[in-house]
């Protein structure tokens, strides 16, 4: 008997996994870019987040922006000026009780030798030279940085897409298997709390 | 109708663990031996269950078994469930473990709740009234499932009618879907194991 329960169940639900399994868990992917905050959102498996609440805390978990996602679950979310300084916290809201987060550590810039004062240990001789190219040198560190991060952009999204590919075939037989131990371990417990009067 | 992990207030989620507490005390004070197997394959089906989804409109809703598990273990399906959601919770990241609590609330207490209603509805002795109850049986657990998720999110956020309109409203297949599979599975285990079902009451 049970076992024929077992096949009505869970063998129809087993063969209904393949596809479309991931409407649960929120994705959210987000990288600082100038003064605004870009990303997607997704329930996995390419279903982007359409028009969702995307909100924008910084690291007090003060709200400091939001904004909305568009058909494809892209965003762009303008920040307060200096938002970008520290690291922010980017919260998908896709309904009442779902959301995702992702966490931007903002990539800290090395400290350049634009003041002069800043360089107290400085070698006073360079000190010209280098007020004379500083300029030039943010320059070159704003459009390198630029450039490899939309290097990485695709990259690190891979990497996301990756890391949360949800529920697979191993976790869900992993999970049956659990189950059939708990039974186990309930099984041997009531039977050595009441032994079987022979 | 899983909530997800941050959403929350404190309170509402020691709530939800303190009466999941409860439930999963008399559920293992009434687990018998010989239910442990039937209760560990309701249990698989709870887990697996919730990898069917039935897309509908924007959002889509997945399959829960409420209603089926509830009516066929009574008070045994808050343990059930919540082993079927701590392992949803760690292999599929549905929920989360300081959620637990709550989310074990929601959907095995109208378990408990459609068994003490609809017991008549596996008795009785009209086919089709037995069909139809069945069937309501099945949608009931989805849908009381539905109001107490609103009720948890509620309280934590204002605005009821709107987030349980909204969760009703997506849960509609799903409803429906599971008042058929029900009707199909009792009647199933009536026709050949009608014994299974003697022991409800």
């Amino acid at each position: 008997m049970k076992k024929i329960l077992a096949l009505i169940l869970v063998i129809p639900a087993i063969l209904f996994t393949s596809t479309d399994s991931l409407s649960h868990r929120v994705n959210v992917y987000a990288v600082l870019a100038h003064d605004s905050v870009e990303g997607e959102g997704d329930f996995g498996k390419g279903r982007p987040c359409k028009s969702c609440e995307v909100i924008v805390y910084d690291e007090g978990g003060k709200e400091i922006s939001r904004g909305k996602t568009d058909e494809e679950g892209k965003f762009r979310i303008p920040l307060p000026k200096g938002g970008g300084q520290n690291p922010l916290r980017v919260v998908l809201e896709a309904g009442p009780g779902h959301k995702g987060e992702w966490e931007i550590v903002p990539h800290k810039s090395e400290p350049m030798a634009i003041e002069g004062e800043s360089q107290k240990e400085g070698r006073p001789s360079h000190l010209s030279s280098q007020e004379a190219r500083a300029p030039l040198e943010r320059e070159i560190r704003e459009i390198v940085r630029e450039e490899v991060q939309n290097g990485i952009n695709s990259l690190a999204k891979e990497i996301v897409s990756l890391r949360q590919t949800g529920p697979n075939f191993r976790d869900i037989i992993g999970g049956l298997g659990y189950i059939v131990g708990i039974a186990g371990i309930f099984l041997y417990i009531k039977a050595k709390a009441s032994p079987k009067k022979d | 109708m899983h909530i997800s992990e941050g959403i929350l207030s404190g309170p509402v989620l020691l709530g939800g663990w303190a009466l999941t507490a409860g439930g999963l005390t008399v559920g293992l004070k009434r687990l018998r031996e010989e239910e442990i197997p039937k209760a560990a394959v309701l249990a698989s089906a709870f887990f697996v269950a919730s990898l069917v989804h039935v897309p509908i409109g924007p959002s889509s809703a997945h399959m829960l078994l409420i209603g089926l598990t509830g009516i066929l273990l009574g008070w045994i399906c808050f343990p059930v469930m919540f082993v079927g959601l701590l392992l949803q919770a760690l292999l599929f990241q549905y929920g989360g473990l300081v959620v637990l609590g709550v989310n074990t609330m929601i959907m095995a207490l109208p378990g408990v709740m459609v068994f003490y209603l609809f017991k008549w509805a596996i008795f009785g002795s009209h086919m089709w009234v037995k069909r139809v109850a069945r069937f309501f049986l099945g949608a009931a657990g989805i849908f009381i499932s539905a109001i107490f998720c609103s009720l948890a999110l509620v309280i934590t956020k204002e605005g009821f009618l709107t987030i349980s309109k909204l969760i009703v409203l997506a849960h509609i297949p799903v409803m429906v879907l599971e008042g058929l599979l029900t009707v199909f599975v009792l009647g199933y285990i009536e026709r050949l194991r009608p014994e299974l079902l003697k022991g409800l009451g």
